[in-house]
């Protein structure tokens, strides 16, 4: 299936794009239809907001277009890749070098330092020793962290390991950023740091796609879609 | 009962030198090569005695075919002269242990005919005696051995004792084994109480905070671990009857013996479910405890 | 890197460790000491047999050494005769009797061993000369017991005899260790010559030791001196072995039963830890596997955390194996008329090797299983579950 040319000249150099993209899953004996028919794409630089209350399909659009999971129907490419035409050991590999992830619950590995965390897509990666520790060092002086990079996250407040799990998400330096709730587990003063952080690796050009119920949080970003039941309410 | 022998060293029982058994061929070796008498005795050439009668045991006579009523040869030694004799019955032999991996078999004569065969008609390796109502083995046994010098004098307690002492090494063995089998099992079911109950450490530490005491959750987990080891333990008293049965089921196979090999009694099960119960219990109490002694609100904010 | 991430997570969590640890360090010691025992009283009675140089043995037909009073007659014609053989360069024959030793007011039993002091393969002198016409040969527990030194006047009487008192009076000439007798047995050795007069046995002996060269076979030995001396029933090293083997089985089924046990062990052990420590961090794993982490490095850092937990087990169980061992062997040691050179736990490369290459594989195995199955958990369903 080729990129719908309407929807690549409503954006420039789409990174993302996604097309008529269904998800179903089986919980018990129900089907649950957490996607319906969504299509969207994203350009490259572009801050984009996903709202939507909870179980809107927030997550699961999120996951779609990063290949963590694939749809049951439609179409997905990433840096015009069609996703589905991967193996799950090539999309493992296409996320490693160009998407980065943030999650709600920072997912840092609780035995590692700061440092250490963020070197870990690198050493995946094939990184040699002496570049990534240069490299994570630097990524955590851009979050703010660079006097805590031998800390480990029982040792940082709810905000720096967000900032570490950013700072891992750019490690391989990634085309596109996915934060499915950033904001989530923070009280509003941290947010609004976490917020400003998005805000300016947006400005040097990092692409960013924010899942959020935050409106906050979406009233941030420059471009905001809204899901309902699965669907794009707009 | 008491039993009279000379003096003489106690045969090697040890397992090394029990493998040296040669087998025994159809020519039967009632005696063996050259039976030597002790200094004193005179000896006389062996005879035949004239009919011969004999019974053997069941476990060799099934082996090799042998009925009442077949004739087979005896004698002092395999390849000398030999003697007639008529199979008169076959006996089950009596289940003796020291006797298992013994490939000779037991055979039985009358008394007058064995001492003619080994040309020894005044002579015995033992015997035994009877003893009157009343009458005391022990105080009977010391008036004999101050009779009788150069004679040993052992009453049936002391031979029994003799002929066990290598089952008592196995025994010992055996428990030896039990304990070190139990210290690992103990370990391993700490380490898995351990993992379980701190699976639990979230929940607990909720319900701790939402005013559940200490003690009632204790009680509730070491409830559960009593009851967990106490279905494990009949579980395991379960499968250990049916091991048990097939141990002897299996070496009363191998050996073609009516020997009881594995015992399971009311007190052997009363122990083990007793372990089983307290290895249980004590292992979760020793998590319980190490749940229980760290801060809810860390484990919450974890 | 991944190395020092799977010590430092195994640090991390470090009662769970501990006793994920210790468990595998029981199990592994009760391997090892299965490993040892299924092969060791075999290892050590070849041993022990072959010790002295001695490669066949000689008995009476159809009896076994010293259990019946049998005896094979005519020892100087059998001799002549085994020394005839080809192959055969010595001949070492033994009698035995009780007897009842006296030295000044005390007395004690021994047992007396008819030997020629040229041709011995019993005993290593420890201090004095060979037993000599006069002059014997004692054990030094019974030296020590009865306190008998070199030199010492001591009277053998045989015991048993009814009524007629055969003795002869000695000097202790030598102290020795005898390689075959018991834990605690009291053993004396005299010439030959000197015990068939005592006990009355003309020129009878028990059994017999023969050596032969270097290149000789000891099967087809064996089988010449069968030809030529048909009443006696000849014994090789291997044969006696062989025989043992059969006769053994009861130890090496204990040992398949228990190792089968402590493997089982093992693996239930570390399979239950790693899938707890799974458990507890699946939805980082699944946020790893988000990020690009590899299923093949999922896979590799577990099961590498499996075989470091086994490694480290497997090194403390093996001495710990070796402890238990020493204990067992003392419960054993206590088998009525067991020559105290037998083993039941012999320790050598192999039993080592194989118990440590048991416990690693059986960890790596048990580690994989649940690695594999999270290495391919649905990533997104996960999230979803571990995401609020």
């Amino acid at each position: 299936m080729r990129p719908d040319p309407a929807v690549a000249a409503a954006v420039d150099k789409p990174v993302v794009e996604a097309r008529d993209v269904e998800r179903e899953y089986r919980v018990g004996g129900e089907v649950v239809r957490a996607l319906r028919g969504v299509s969207l794409g994203v350009a490259a630089g572009e801050f984009l907001a996903v709202t939507g209350p909870s179980g809107s399909g927030k997550s699961t659009l999120l996951h779609l277009l990063g290949g963590i999971d694939v749809p049951t129907a439609g179409r997905v490419w990433l840096g015009g890749t069609d996703l589905a035409r991967l193996s799950t050991t090539q999309r493992d590999r296409r996320r490693l070098l160009e998407v980065g992830l943030v999650f709600q619950r920072f997912h840092l590995l609780s035995m590692l330092s700061a440092r250490e965390n963020v070197e870990l897509p690198m050493a995946e990666a094939g990184v040699r020793p002496a570049d990534r520790r240069a490299a994570s060092e630097a990524l955590l002086r851009r979050v703010g962290l660079a006097e805590r990079s031998r800390h480990r996250p029982g040792e940082l407040s709810g905000g720096e390991r967000q900032r570490v799990a950013i700072a891992r998400a750019l490690a391989n330096g990634p085309r596109l950023l996915l934060a499915d709730e950033p904001t989530g587990e923070l009280d509003r003063g941290t947010s609004e740091g976490i917020l400003d952080l998005f805000a300016g690796l947006n400005a040097q050009g990092v692409t960013i796609i924010v899942a959020t119920h935050d409106l906050h949080l979406a009233a941030r970003a420059r471009r905001r879609i809204e899901l309902v039941d699965g669907r794009l309410a707009s | 009962m008491i039993r009279i022998q000379p003096r003489r060293r106690a045969a090697w029982a040890g397992i090394a030198l029990a493998i040296l058994a040669a087998p025994v061929p159809r020519a039967l070796a009632a005696q063996p090569a050259e039976r030597v008498p002790p200094a004193g005795d005179t000896p006389v050439p062996p005879s035949c005695p004239d009919p011969l009668g004999i019974a053997i045991e069941r476990p060799f006579a099934a082996r090799h075919g042998i009925g009442v009523g077949d004739r087979l040869d005896v004698g002092p030694e395999p390849r000398g002269r030999v003697c007639e004799a008529v199979v008169r019955a076959i006996f089950e032999p009596r289940p003796d242990p020291a006797r298992l991996t013994l490939e000779r078999p037991a055979v039985r004569f009358s008394f007058p005919d064995l001492a003619a065969l080994a040309g020894r008609p005044d002579a015995a390796d033992w015997f035994t005696l009877g003893l009157v109502p009343g009458a005391g083995p022990e105080g009977t046994s010391a008036r004999l051995r101050a009779s009788l010098p150069g004679l040993q004098v052992l009453s049936t307690a002391e031979v029994t004792e003799r002929a066990s002492a290598t089952f008592l090494v196995v025994e010992r063995f055996h428990g030896a084994i039990a304990w070190i089998t139990l210290v690992a099992g103990g370990v391993f079911l700490s380490c898995i109480m351990f993992l379980k109950v701190g699976e639990r450490r979230e929940a607990v530490s909720a319900l701790r905070l939402v005013g559940i005491s200490g003690a009632t959750l204790a009680r509730w987990i070491m409830l559960e671990a009593a009851l967990v080891a106490l279905l494990g333990g009949g579980l395991g008293l379960g499968l250990g009857a049916v091991a048990s049965a097939l141990v002897n089921g299996f070496y009363r196979a191998a050996y073609d013996t009516t020997l009881v090999f594995s015992l399971v009694t009311p007190g052997v099960l009363i122990r083990a479910l007793a372990l089983a119960l307290a290895m249980g219990i004590g292992a979760g109490a020793l998590a319980t405890y190490r749940l229980l002694s760290t801060d809810p609100l860390v484990e919450i904010g974890r | 890197m991944r190395l020092r991430y799977v010590v430092r997570e195994l640090w991390h969590h470090r009662l769970r460790t501990g006793l994920a640890l210790v468990g595998v360090s029981v199990a592994t010691a009760m391997l090892l000491d299965m490993l040892m025992l299924s092969g060791g009283l075999e290892t050590s009675f070849r041993r022990l047999l072959s010790s002295r140089g001695y490669a066949i043995r000689i008995a009476p037909v159809g009896t076994i050494p010293f259990e019946s009073e049998a005896l094979i007659p005519s020892y100087p014609t059998l001799r002549d005769t085994l020394l005839d053989v080809p192959g055969v360069v010595g001949v070492a024959p033994l009698l035995g009797a009780n007897v009842e030793l006296r030295a000044g007011a005390d007395s004690a039993r021994a047992f007396a061993l008819g030997i020629d002091p040229a041709e011995q393969g019993v005993y290593r002198l420890l201090a004095g000369d060979p037993p000599a016409e006069g002059r014997v040969v004692v054990d030094e527990g019974l030296a020590r017991d009865a306190g008998l030194a070199i030199g010492t006047r001591i009277e053998l009487e045989l015991a048993g005899s009814l009524g007629v008192a055969r003795r002869v009076n000695v000097r202790v000439a030598g102290v020795a260790e005898f390689v075959y007798s018991a834990r605690g047995e009291r053993v004396v050795a005299l010439p030959l010559p000197v015990l068939q007069r005592l006990a009355g046995r003309g020129d009878r002996i028990a059994f017999a030791m023969v050596r032969i060269s270097d290149t000789a076979d000891p099967e087809a030995v064996g089988a010449a001196i069968r030809a030529r001396a048909p009443r006696v029933e000849t014994f090789t090293v291997s044969g006696l072995v062989e025989r043992a083997r059969a006769r053994l089985s009861y130890f090496r089924q204990l040992s398949i039963i228990l190792g089968s046990v402590a493997t089982a062990v093992t693996a239930l052990l570390v399979g239950t830890i790693m899938a707890v420590s799974i458990n507890d961090r699946y939805g980082t794993i699944a946020a790893m596997r988000a990020l690009g982490i590899s299923r093949r490095t999922v896979v590799a850092s577990f099961t590498g955390e499996s075989l470091v937990l086994s490694a480290a087990g497997a090194g403390l169980g093996v001495g710990l194996g070796v402890l238990t061992a020493g204990y067992l062997e003392g419960v054993l040691a206590g088998f009525p008329g067991l020559p105290a050179g037998i083993r039941f736990f012999v320790l050598d490369g192999p039993a080592v090797g194989r118990a440590i290459a048991i416990v690693l594989g059986v960890g790596a195995v048990a580690g994989l299983v649940p690695a594999w199955r999270v290495a391919n958990l649905e990533i997104s369903r996960t999230l979803h579950r571990e995401e609020p």
